[in-house]
């Protein structure tokens, strides 16, 4: 026994949790957080390439209005009669294609996907504060996104509306896809219900239902980032040592910590006004469908807008902000050079997630607020540019001058600060008051927050994804097959989205499903045609990412440990990792994030693990990049 | 090009490992305190009964204050929607009911009982702190039954969802109701826990960390009902 209990000291074997044994406790309800990081990613893959054909459905019918799909007919024998989508079900497409994208994922994967495998890793802790918890989070995520893809058919297929009214009995199946509510759920006829018209019954309520649960599933896993990040960093890890992912991550869920509850409240209550007779969204003397709803009395549509909002403006954030973190970590490292200004860019993080907050009335300027309000809320707006800017030309102070490795999670980032700066100029155009009133419900808005927060997060994610893959599976993803996938995004979604601005520009209006009649608009059809042609080469080539996604788990090359030549922690660490990341040995941190091409040291980096032994990258702190000039060869 | 970036395999972790653990987090060592970073310093091996030392209340702490500034948040965007609707033309005051008072002095009292328990454990008193505790689920109990009281009284007065601000009235006072429920439930499982006597300074630390914390949670379920009852009083 004393024996055993020797042998265990000099072995290490110690985690807070063991590691489990049987495939469901190991795989299925793992509580290691890097099983639960895989998890969240795996549900975003699969929720985008769902939100992916729905806008590829969008484009055709935007196209091609009388196109037959036959597998529509077979499963929306409603919403597509003879497998011609109608205008109900174009709007359906685009409330699931809104809802899908931004909560399942521009909010898993980054986060819930990427932050909980590496964050963790990354200031040295054997797992999250609270692993159960972290457990929770995905599942009820999950639940979430079995309630929304059960809001589609039921509204969609008269069967499963049958069985559904058998639970509850006054829904009818309205022959859409789901909601049409768009994915901001506006009142009033988000909460009158069935006599609003099709697509507002029962699929609205799972849609509410749906959110409301996604909003617990986010408050756990923030309450989870928090107390990690600031409770279980390993020894010398220093905020200020931290990797910038972790900032962002960090302030990510600050922001999800606060904006959730806020759409929580507000999704109560609109649920409230949709089965308990209440008003809170509701206007009195209002008529719907030529009926006078006379139940309902002096609520107001517009508090909904200022909370969904509230909510709504930090979530962008949320989608783009971990992605910043990423890019940030992946300029440095190909660049082989620190960060330019590490502090500057923490700064930067947390100005953008507090302004976050102060700016949710730009959404809402067409809503008849006062014009000093709405000034208010742009010069604020306007603000943020500042902080965004400054992490802007940080990231090409970065590239300034660098022998840069063009790898292909090198080219992702690199089209992330691309695409950023792209979408960001029209957030510029898009703040003034002035401006937005006339542009706000066109093409142009869609161009700009496409790219900026859409597109943008997504090539963050394909850069996480291409960098990190040998850690998480210990093969590396294909190069090769990368950078064709990369090119094709690239041009593609350039291709898409500028065109639109210019249909903004010329007035075309947003969510209509068809613009037959609108007679100034038919001189813009071959660039709609256009538009949809690359949209349809785009999503094709996504099936690339997908193929190397799932080839080079099995067939790719062998990674080691460092194969990138990195400097954080989950560097240090066999890939993919043991099940408590470090073997029962906690790490320790002499150094900042990103010390390359340190003068005089033997090699062009130094892990952060490195003792003090080799010469300090310039002034104070023990961080990095004060100035990112500890460079010169 | 691409050889380039992945010739070199670096494996750190061997500098990790090879480095001299040291003494502090043996076995022995029951400070409780797992995550203190002195401690840690040097990245020795954590021993085995590590579940013990692993222990960390700042971790529960923190845990609790971020959970509260979420709750905070939810009840913020509420009494938002009070403050907004009650500024529309439509607004009908309802009559203040009564009861709230008695509820309000009800969970006033069982806050300051809960802090009687808190240091009565913290001197080592366990039978006085579990009367205590005993007191403050009563007290919690007997304010879901008043509040309750306070819905009959309005139902019974005709006091239907119609109106914003009855309809609001119920939806402050159902969500905060919720939410003692669950400041009960965890009352009721530190009673659970009580029973078991220990001195050894790991268990006692333990218990303490957990009361401290479900205390939070306590105190700031009165706190934030003291703010509601002004708000309907005043508002």
């Amino acid at each position: 026994m004393a024996d055993s209990v020797a042998l265990h000291e000099t072995v290490h074997e110690v985690h807070r949790h063991p590691a489990p044994t049987g495939f469901i406790r190991k795989y299925i309800f793992s509580i290691d957080h890097k099983v639960i990081g895989i998890q969240y990613l795996l549900l975003a893959i699969f929720s985008v390439f769902i939100g992916l054909i729905m806008s590829v459905l969008m484009r055709v019918k935007l196209t091609w209005p009388g196109t037959q799909v036959s597998i529509l007919e077979k499963l929306f024998p409603l919403g597509a009669p003879g497998g011609v989508m109608s205008p109900e079900f174009y709007l359906s497409l685009v409330t699931m294609h809104g809802t899908i994208m931004v909560f399942f994922v521009l909010t898993t994967a980054p986060q819930g996907g990427f932050g909980n495998y590496f964050l963790p890793i990354q200031i040295g802790a054997d797992d999250m504060a609270f692993p159960t918890l972290n457990m929770l989070s995905f599942w009820v995520t999950l639940i979430g996104l079995l309630v929304l893809v059960s809001a589609i058919f039921v509204e969609g297929n008269a069967t499963v509306a049958g069985w559904y009214a058998n639970i509850v009995p006054t829904h009818k199946a309205a022959g859409t896809v789901g909601p049409i509510g768009g994915w901001t759920g506006y009142p009033p006829l988000s909460a009158l219900g069935q006599s609003a018209g099709p697509g507002q019954g029962a699929g609205v309520t799972l849609w509410i239902i749906s959110i409301a649960i996604f909003c617990i599933g986010s408050l756990l896993g923030a309450l989870n980032f928090i107390t990690t990040l600031l409770n279980l960093r390993a020894p010398g890890m220093s905020l200020m040592r931290m990797p910038l992912t972790c900032w962002a991550w960090f302030t990510t869920a600050v922001l999800a910590l606060l904006a959730f509850p806020v759409l929580l409240a507000a999704g109560v209550l609109l649920m409230l006004d949709r089965t308990a007779g209440t008003s809170f969204f509701i206007p009195g003397g209002l008529v719907v469908s030529d009926i006078l709803q006379v139940g309902h009395k002096g609520g107001s549509p517009i508090l909904w807008q200022h909370l969904f909002w509230f909510f709504g403006h930090p979530e962008v954030y949320i989608a783009i902000l971990p992605g910043m973190g990423a890019t940030s970590h992946i300029l440095s490292t190909f660049a082989r050079k620190p960060i330019f200004g590490y502090r500057a860019m923490v700064v930067a993080i947390f100005a953008i997630g507090l302004l976050g907050f102060f700016v949710w009335g730009h959404h809402m300027f067409i809503s008849g607020m006062s014009p000093y309000t709405g000034m208010a809320f742009s010069v604020l707006t306007l603000s943020i540019g500042v902080p965004s800017a400054i992490k802007t030309f940080n990231w090409l102070g970065t590239l300034w001058g660098a022998k840069i490795r063009f790898t292909a999670p090198m080219l992702y980032a690199i089209g992330f600060v691309s695409l950023f700066v792209a979408g960001g100029v029209t957030g510029i155009v898009l703040g003034q008051t002035g401006l937005d009133l006339s542009m706000h419900d066109t093409y142009f808005v869609l161009g700009h927050f496409h790219l900026v927060m859409g597109v943008a997060a997504i090539f963050g994610m394909f850069a996480g994804m291409q960098f990190w893959f040998p850690k998480m599976f210990g093969r590396m993803m294909s190069e090769r097959i990368a950078k064709v996938h990369f090119w094709f995004t690239f041009i593609g979604v350039y291709s898409i989205f500028i065109p639109m601005h210019i249909m903004g520009i010329v007035g075309m209006p947003r969510r209509y499903s068809s613009f037959e009649e609108y007679g100034f608009l038919t001189k813009l059809h071959p660039l709609v045609m256009f538009v949809t042609i690359a949209a349809i080469v785009t999503a094709v080539a996504q099936l690339l990412f997908l193929f190397n996604f799932i080839w080079s788990i099995f067939k790719g090359k062998k990674a080691g440990d460092n194969p990138w030549q990195a400097t954080t922690l989950e560097w240090s660490i066999p890939s993919p990792p043991p099940h408590d990341n470090f073997a029962g040995v906690l790490p320790t941190v002499y150094r900042g994030p990103y010390e390359f091409a340190v003068p005089g040291a033997p090699n062009d980096f130094i892990m952060q693990t490195e003792p003090d032994t080799v010469p300090v990258v310039s002034s104070g702190h023990g961080s990095n990049g004060d100035g990112g000039n500890g460079h010169k060869p | 090009m691409e050889a380039m970036v992945t010739g070199e395999m670096v494996t750190s972790r061997e500098r990790v490992v090879k480095k001299t653990p040291v003494a502090g987090k043996g076995k022995g060592e029951k400070n409780g305190n797992g995550h203190e970073p002195p401690n840690r310093n040097g990245g020795g091996p954590i021993g085995p009964g590590s579940e013990k030392q692993e222990f960390s209340p700042e971790k529960y702490r923190i845990a609790m204050w971020v959970a509260l500034a979420a709750i905070l948040m939810m009840f913020t965007a509420m009494v938002s929607t009070y403050v907004v609707l009650a500024s529309t033309d439509s607004w009908r005051s309802i009559p203040f009911p009564k009861q709230l008072w008695l509820s309000t002095a009800l969970i006033l009292v069982s806050s300051f009982a809960f802090k009687k328990s808190f240091t009565s454990l913290e001197h080592g008193d366990y039978g006085a702190s579990s009367r205590w505790l005993w007191l403050t689920l009563a007290l919690g109990l007997a304010f879901l039954v008043s509040q309750f009281a306070a819905w009959r009284q309005s139902m019974a007065r005709g006091i239907q969802l119609d109106g914003n601000a009855r309809a609001l009235f119920y939806v402050l006072t159902g969500l905060h109701g919720i939410h003692v429920i669950v400041g009960i439930g965890a009352l009721g499982y530190l009673l659970l826990g009580s029973r078991v006597v220990s001195t050894e300074t790991y268990v006692v630390k333990k218990r303490q960390t957990i009361v401290g914390v479900v205390g939070l949670y306590w105190h700031f379920m009165c706190a934030l009902w003291v703010c509601l009852f002004l708000l309907l009083l005043f508002w």
